[in-house]
């Protein structure tokens, strides 16, 4: 273009009168200071083209254009899209806040941005996301203020580059090392600084809080860090045992007909509130955790080990009320002869799936894990006789033990990532439809602390067992009975799964 | 951000609306929004909002369309007052190619006025720009309060406290009833793509 000073004033001229036709209203209205809501001068015009009835349009399904935001971005799907902005929002947010509840949601938007990328854009990226996953988990491994200052500025170099891998074309993950290659003098420095900030002070937190040094909320994040690997004090609480211990027993032994009995819907209803307290015990004790790692908390630490004792105990009142009836007796299904007269499920709820062509039940607090694997992975298990938690995994940083529910949630992620639990196996023909991908259901017996994999057909659901009749099943391997309704079937997996 | 794509032919002026905590920046991009035709705003973005509607900033993108070849676009951004939001207000002043400097007309806002016009001063240098070189607007909100049982600062006042020279356009404004807001807009974006203009274009 002519740049003359000439073709310049030509230029303004033509904007100054672009932007005098362009920018004025079209409409009058006016903005109430109080609620902010907007009325239109003329109250007909509210419906008009504008969303006028919000003050504060929060319109999130639009980019940045430019700026401070790459403008290739918008070719990608718009969920890309989305996940990225949120990401880099949650970036930005650390830059100005260094706090570990923003280090935390970035993680949560880097795991969620995973899940929105294809295998091949996972090819490109795993390099330059896995570099960001380390820097985020090692910044909530350390005390808040060694935090190297540099941090932020490197997450948002690399997520620049993440978003120009993303929106460029030919990429290979080659490219993807090299065009992050600029900052690897950074990174190892940054990764030199958390090692020896991490040397420095292990039990800085402790002695802080004794000492009253420390100031509240700083070093959290090193105290969760520092969990993983030990466990807390004070772990005599009953909390996370209270399902196991209260719930119907494991053995298909008839219930003794004299007790008298709390009608169906009552033992239904207090069974689903033990399990919601068991949950709600699991949330305290999560939180419990992070406070433990606070100096200034700890009156609030002592308030929720209170509660939580407090409700485990209520727990044990409802269970025992509930189940005494029920009279849990003989674990042992093998060595224990079938009853002559007609026995009773000795379950009330059970879970059901299909498995090797045939309708399976189980007590539903045994499951620990429900769902398919990550990246079609299931489909690799048809062949395997066992599962290693660690397939459980989207990516090799994120954690097992937040995808876990029940008692094995409570163990180390460092103690889960080394187990491996046998898939079941029938010893009936496989059969005719077989499932590419296939649902896991990872069951784990907290008496006998034995877990095993099915790979099932099909989500499980619970039901109630009253309205099937119970026959016990002791030749059958797997299989503690039967439960029938005419011609139905449901095959009642036994403790001997877990062996 | 004065990005100017010579091979797409795009430019885009990065306006940022300052000032101090709750004089209505966010209030002039909502009144803009709302009363502009549809053909030149594009959507409003207004990020991280919970009770303090700005936390962190809005983004009103415009767009005057084609001119001299040029893809014109002008970006609105607004920045959050409260100072523990200080690093945020450096952030989005980087690449700012036109300043409205919006101040509160309530008394009790005289100090905070004057302090976030220091603030923006500061924050300028340290971006390798300054307010004598960057194209500037001056809003006298909440003019509309004047007329209230509420105590305002006079015009005089607070020209004197933010505009003693005259170095920059003023206009006073009523973000709520809309007053004195397309003046503003249209004067700040005159200024900005000049110099957007003459800065960049002139010397490819
Ligand atoms: N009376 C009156 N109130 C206004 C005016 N402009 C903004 N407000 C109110 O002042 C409050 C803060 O405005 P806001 O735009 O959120 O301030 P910001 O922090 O600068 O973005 C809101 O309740 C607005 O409705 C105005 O011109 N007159
Ligand atoms: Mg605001």
């Amino acid at each position: 273009m002519n740049t003359s000073e000439n073709s310049i004033e030509q230029l303004t001229q033509e904007m100054e009168n672009a932007i005098d036709s362009l920018f004025t209203p079209t409409k009058k209205i006016e903005i109430d200071p109080l609620t902010n809501e907007i009325k239109a001068e003329n109250n007909t015009q509210r419906t008009g083209t504008s969303p006028s009835a919000s003050a504060a349009p929060e319109i999130h399904d639009s980019i940045p254009p430019s700026g401070l935001f790459d403008q290739n971005v918008t070719k990608l799907p718009l969920s890309l899209q989305n996940a990225l902005r949120e990401l880099y929002q949650g970036l930005m947010t650390i830059e100005w806040d260094m706090a570990v509840s923003h280090i935390q949601k970035a993680r949560r938007l880097l795991d969620g941005l995973s899940g929105n990328l294809t295998a091949d854009q996972i090819g490109l990226t795993q390099h330059v996301m896995t570099q960001m996953a380390d820097i985020l988990a090692a910044l909530e491994a350390i005390p808040l203020n060694q935090v190297p200052s540099h941090s932020p500025k490197l997450l948002l170099n690399l997520f620049e580059v993440l978003e120009q891998v993303l929106t460029s074309d030919n990429m290979t993950p080659e490219k993807t090392i090299a065009m992050a290659a600029p900052l690897s003098q950074e990174l190892n420095n940054f990764f030199e600084e958390i090692e020896r900030i991490q040397q420095d002070t292990p039990f800085q937190l402790e002695q802080g809080a004794a000492a009253g040094t420390t100031s509240p909320g700083l070093a959290s994040a090193a105290a969760i860090a520092r969990d993983l690997h030990r466990p807390l004090p004070e772990q005599s609480i009953p909390s996370l045992s209270l399902v196991p211990e209260t719930e119907p027993p494991v053995a298909p032994k008839p219930v003794t007909p004299a007790a008298p009995e709390a009608p169906p819907f009552l033992q239904e209803a207090v069974a689903k509130h033990t399990m919601q307290l068991s949950r709600w015990i699991d949330r305290l004790n999560a939180l419990e955790k992070i406070l433990a790692g606070v100096s200034g908390m700890e009156k609030l630490l002592a308030f929720h080990r209170q509660l939580k004792q407090e409700m485990a105990a209520q727990g044990q009142i409802l269970a025992q009320a509930i189940h005494r009836p029920m009279a849990p007796v003989a674990p042992d299904v093998r060595t224990e002869a079938p009853e002559p007269a007609q026995p009773a499920c000795p379950w009330r709820m059970l879970a059901r799936t299909e498995w090797w062509g045939k309708r399976i039940a189980f007590p539903q607090e045994y499951i620990a894990f429900e769902g398919k694997l990550p990246w079609g992975r299931g489909k690799q298990l048809l062949s395997k006789d066992s599962l290693p938690l660690s397939m459980l995994k989207k990516w090799p940083w994120s954690g097992i033990r937040s995808l876990l529910t029940g008692s094995l949630s409570s163990l180390e992620d460092s103690q889960l990532k080394t187990m491996v639990m046998p898939i079941l196996v029938s010893q009936e023909p496989p059969p005719s439809i077989i499932i590419t991908e296939p649902s896991v259901l990872l069951l784990w017996n907290p008496e006998t602390s034995k877990g095993c994999v099915i790979l099932a057909d099909s989500p499980s659901t619970p039901f109630k067992t009253d309205a099937w009749t119970w026959e016990d099943a002791p030749t059958k391997p797997f299989f503690a009975g039967i439960l029938r309704k005419n011609d139905d079937a449901i095959y009642v997996l036994s403790q001997d799964i877990f062996s | 951000m004065a990005l100017i794509d010579l091979s797409k032919k795009e430019v885009h002026c990065k306006v940022v609306y300052y000032g101090p905590g709750r004089c209505g920046k966010t209030t002039n991009l909502i009144y803009i929004y709302n009363a502009m035709s549809d053909a030149a705003k594009g959507k409003m973005l207004t990020i991280e909002t919970k009770g303090d509607r700005t936390l962190f900033f809005d983004l009103l993108p415009l767009n005057l369309g084609k001119i001299g070849g040029f893809d014109i676009r002008i970006q609105l951004y607004t920045v959050p007052g409260q100072t523990i939001y200080a690093s945020t207000r450096k952030l989005v002043l980087k690449g700012v190619d036109g300043v409205v400097f919006v101040a509160d007309s309530l008394k009790v806002r005289k100090a905070k006025n004057i302090e976030s016009l220091q603030d923006l001063a500061n924050n300028l240098k340290e971006h390798g720009k300054s307010m004598d070189e960057i194209p500037m607007v001056i809003q006298y909100n909440k003019r509309d309060l004047v007329s209230s049982p509420i105590p305002t600062l006079s015009i005089e006042e607070m020209k004197k406290d933010l505009n003693p020279q005259n170095k920059w356009p003023d206009f006073e404004a009523s973000a709520v009833k809309g007053a004195g807001v397309f003046e503003t807009l249209r004067e700040i974006s005159k200024l900005t793509v000049k110099y957007v203009a003459k800065k960049h274009l002139l010397i490819k």
